[in-house]
């Protein structure tokens, strides 16, 4: 492939599904051309795919290497995440050949009892994480402090069962200072991430986002 | 038609005024224009600072401390961490996936100025050649190819949220990064990954324009790249004087966002409201 291809197709493709996209988006169109526009999302849902296919290939790569050097401390971690790719892998295709879907017991199994406890364990971790944070906000050492700290507690009890039965107003204090103060202070923020977002976009049209190899 | 029988026209039935109704889908004709000035100001931003005009830009502290973060593991013989966040390449959080990867770009280089291990990792399967490109890049615009190593320096972990989240947070623990810098589109996952730094000593920058994430860094990293300056830091770190003029047409925007915010402040009490005609 030439440098001229290897350099600019790539950017004429993502030039023209851009503009394509925002033409679509932005101005009423022939129901074959938003048929034609719903066909290229779906053609990203199938390129995100066969990135998948990618990722499991390099996951494996990774950890094949850590087990064929049988490195220290790693290879048995190694050897029990291929397995359970493999397995996973296999119990879900077997369910797709068959017509069974998802909903094939042994995929199910492994999924339920395996996957979604492991998923819920670690996003619990939060809840401690968000304990050793809020130690850390709600140091009294300056004004802004204490008024964080008193801020804080009010949205607190705000949400819980306990600060309804101390004061019934904590909730919608809690809710008044959510929809008008820290609204009011995200808004911006929001409003400056968009206009992030479009540059971003105006760059990437025009081939400029990351770095040019020259 | 009186600015106010027009608006509330407008407010009724989207589709009914003059021919632009025919061609601008309903709820967008005002927002395409917006667009499209702020695509003509970052384009002639652009092409100006290609003449050679320069703007001027303010610091941003985060960024600095990039390559302080990155000299600091280095004296401490540890390796610098990357991450991006639990965003994709397809959505709305895209952009700002982009910009994590302009960042990660510039940390490359900076790692192999420096002659330091980088780790990135992340879980979007589509990224994976585009992280591969850019730290090789990196080690190789700086002269030391031979400290890129893919499979130590590129580490795809899952799409799964909460496993990307436990795998990040093993690494961190068991790598021991003296730098964690994470750029990108952050959920749920952004405290554990903060704290998990913390607890190693790693000097940590973090950046997102995922508002609901930005107080879990701000609270726990050492420098945050708040909302908007994470696109900035994306410029910033190309280094190229025609990307980083294209901050300045955000700063118009930013302008025309507050110029429409002091209108509809006064055509409220006129009993006028602004947001039925932008929705035009």
């Amino acid at each position: 492939m030439s440098v001229v291809a290897r350099r600019y197709g790539p950017q004429a493709v993502i030039l023209l599904m851009m503009l394509f996209l925002l033409v679509t988006y932005f101005f009423v169109m022939p129901e074959e051309v938003m048929g034609f526009e719903a066909n290229v999302i779906k053609w990203g849902s199938i390129a995100a795919g066969f990135a998948m296919m990618v990722g499991a290939i390099d996951i494996l790569r990774y950890h094949i290497a850590f087990l064929v050097r049988r490195t220290p401390g790693q290879w048995l971690y190694s050897l029990v995440l291929i397995v359970a790719l493999l397995l996973t892998a296999a119990t879900g295709t077997i369910g797709v050949v068959t017509g069974v879907g998802t909903t094939y017991e042994p995929f199910a199994w492994l999924y339920n009892n395996i996957y979604v406890p492991a998923d819920a364990t670690i996003y619990s971790i939060l809840v401690f994480y968000i304990a050793s944070a809020s130690f850390r906000a709600f140091r009294v050492r300056n004004a802004p402090a204490l008024l964080l700290l008193i801020v804080g507690l009010i949205v607190m009890l705000g949400n819980t069962s306990l600060g309804y039965v101390i004061w019934p107003g904590f909730t919608p204090l809690s809710v008044w200072l959510n929809k008008n103060i820290v609204a009011a202070a995200f808004r911006p923020i929001i409003i400056g991430a968009g206009l992030g977002i479009i540059i971003t976009g105006l760059r990437t049209i025009l081939g400029r986002e990351l770095y040019r190899r020259e | 038609m009186s600015i106010k029988k027009f608006i509330s026209k407008r407010s009724v039935d989207s589709n009914t005024i003059g021919g632009l109704a025919l061609v601008f889908a309903a709820g967008r004709g005002v927002a395409f224009f917006l667009l499209l000035i702020l695509f003509v100001l970052g384009y002639y931003y652009m092409k100006s600072a290609e003449r050679g005009k320069r703007y001027p830009i303010r610091r941003i502290r985060a960024f600095e401390a990039v390559e302080e973060a990155v000299g600091r593991a280095v004296e401490m013989g540890r390796p610098i961490h990357f991450t991006f966040g639990f965003g994709n390449l397809y959505s709305s959080v895209a952009p700002q996936y982009v910009a994590g990867l302009a960042v990660l770009s510039y940390v490359a280089r900076l790692a192999g100025k420096y002659g330091a291990r980088l780790i990135a990792t992340f879980g979007v399967p589509e990224a994976i050649p585009i992280v591969e490109e850019l730290v090789r890049e990196g080690y190789r615009s700086a002269g030391r190819p031979e400290l890129y190593k893919p499979e130590d320096n590129v580490r795809y972990l899952t799409n799964m949220q909460f496993a990307y989240a436990s795998a990040v947070q093993a690494t961190l623990i068991r790598e021991r990064p003296g730098a964690n810098i994470m750029v990108g589109p952050f959920y749920a996952e952004s405290l554990i990954f903060a704290e998990a730094g913390s607890w190693t000593g790693a000097l940590q920058i973090a950046g997102t324009a995922r508002e609901t994430q930005i107080p879990f860094f701000v609270l726990v990293c050492d420098y945050v790249f708040i909302g908007e300056e994470i696109f900035a830091a994306a410029a910033l770190a190309s280094g190229d004087p025609a990307i980083i003029a294209t901050i300045r047409s955000q700063d118009v925007g930013k302008l025309i966002a507050l110029a429409l915010i002091i209108l509809g402040l006064i055509l409220l009490p006129l009993g006028l409201n602004l947001g039925n005609f932008l929705f035009i």
